[in-house]
């Protein structure tokens, strides 16, 4: 059975909260926080990212996805999430 | 083929002649010490996978005094496959970097069907060790020989911050962490062509430069070679990463960007790569790079394109990018980067 998009989106916030130490608790993360300016994120956070995307939507990111504007929010990764899956099934 | 970065030995009828458990008397087979010793000061890591009991095959190790060249040493009951996983991950290094020596066909086949990318060795080859030409690096510098060491000071660096409680920023702030970007000299032209051979994963070309090449980019005044160090309260990460960048006027194009895996955890090719489009900024040129897509550097493109960077042109693999150099991300609070002049600076004016 498929997720909720609110299950879904929860999985990201968690992710993103137990990498990222500004976020301590769960109403300080909302899904339009732009998380780059919420502090210093290195690559290595960045690519751990990426991986964790990946691995939970079981998509593939193409190189022309990996900027920071479809991983700056957890609405863009979403976004992101659904416009890979999408063509999935077009393909 | 890549250079081998970590050779991982089993130890029964590999490392010594016996078997522990088995009450055997054992002994180093014969030239052991010697590959041992060579070897690191080559700068190879090594580590263990054994099925084996650990306080007693660490205890071995001591007697023979041996113990200290290995690196996270996998002695347990797991499958040899997830120990050279682990010790793969703890070193990150690519997988094609490590060989794996074992007695027995079984253990180096399953070690291989689950990772295609590692070599394996029959232990009975062991003497040839020392003469493969992936175990033969052409440089070795003042950071290969201190290559084990600047792993151990990050073994307590771990260790410290898994112990940490409280935020990791604080963790971070604790470590006075300095990142010194100075123009390359000539004595920095061994460990800047280590690392454009030794760099995988965070390399924006592949390209490896000899040390004549270096040394006429050095001269050049179309060319700028930046080296970086970083250091905190441990120690030192040793010359860890590089930057040339060819300079014409309005225009400047990184050619080459490469950072040691080591500090990637802190945010390095970040800051480099901030450094550079901070410089061309105040210099009024547009920034270009240069990028050569490979297998393994996805995380480099990945800090190219969240630094801004969109693709300009393509041949081939071959990817030109610009940068507008609208926003240049700060540099982390917890890092301080300094501009160095080195004193080589004088010698060449």
């Amino acid at each position: 059975m498929m997720r909720s998009s609110e299950e879904d989106r929860k999985a990201i916030r968690q992710f993103i909260k137990s990498h990222m130490d500004v976020f301590h608790n769960e109403d300080e993360l909302t899904d339009t926080d732009h998380i780059f300016e919420k502090g210093f994120v290195g690559s290595l956070f960045a690519m751990q990212l990426l991986q964790f995307i990946e691995r939970e939507f079981q998509v593939e990111v193409a190189d022309e996805y990996i900027m920071l504007e479809h991983f700056s929010t957890v609405d863009n990764m979403m976004s992101l999430v659904d416009k890979l899956r999408g063509n999935a099934y077009a393909s | 083929m890549k250079a081998v970065k970590c050779v991982i030995w089993d130890l029964d009828h590999t490392l010594w002649e016996g078997t522990l458990l088995e009450g055997d008397d054992l002994r180093l087979r014969p030239g052991v010490e010697d590959i041992l010793r060579t070897l690191d000061a080559r700068g190879i890591l090594m580590s263990i996978a054994s099925r084996n009991e650990y306080a007693q095959a660490m205890e071995r190790l001591r007697g023979f005094g041996i113990e200290h060249y290995f690196l996270y040493p996998q002695i347990g009951w797991q499958a040899k496959s997830a120990s050279v996983a682990l010790i793969r991950e703890k070193l990150n290094i690519g997988m094609d970097t490590l060989l794996f020596i074992d007695d027995q066909p079984f253990e180096r086949e399953e070690a291989q069907s689950v990772h295609a990318e590692l070599t394996v060795l029959d232990a009975a080859d062991y003497m040839l060790l020392l003469s493969m030409p992936r175990l033969r690096p052409d440089v070795i510098t003042g950071d290969s020989a201190r290559r084990r060491q600047m792993y151990v000071e990050d073994q307590r660096r771990q260790q410290d911050e898994q112990a940490y409680e409280g935020p990791m920023g604080d963790f971070l702030s604790g470590l006075g962490m300095v990142f010194t970007v100075s123009r390359a000299c000539e004595a920095d032209l061994l460990r800047a062509e280590e690392l454009t051979v030794r760099t995988n994963q965070l390399n924006s070309t592949g390209v490896m430069y000899g040390y004549d090449e270096l040394q006429a980019l050095l001269d050049s005044p179309r060319h700028r070679l930046w080296i970086c160090e970083l250091t905190d309260k441990y120690g030192s990460y040793g010359k860890i990463g590089l930057a040339l960048v060819e300079v014409a006027d309005e225009s400047w194009t990184i050619r080459l960007l490469l950072m040691s895996c080591r500090t990637v955890s802190r945010g390095a090719g970040t800051v480099l790569l901030s450094f550079i489009m901070k410089q061309a900024r105040s210099a009024g040129a547009r920034l270009r790079a240069d990028f050569i897509r490979t297998s393994s550097n996805r995380q480099m493109l990945l800090t190219y394109q969240f630094a801004g960077f969109r693709e300009l042109g393509r041949d081939g693999d071959r990817l030109t990018f610009e940068n507008k150099l609208e926003t240049i991300q700060e540099y982390p609070s917890y890092i301080r980067v300094v501009e160095e002049k080195p004193l080589c600076e004088e010698e060449r004016v």
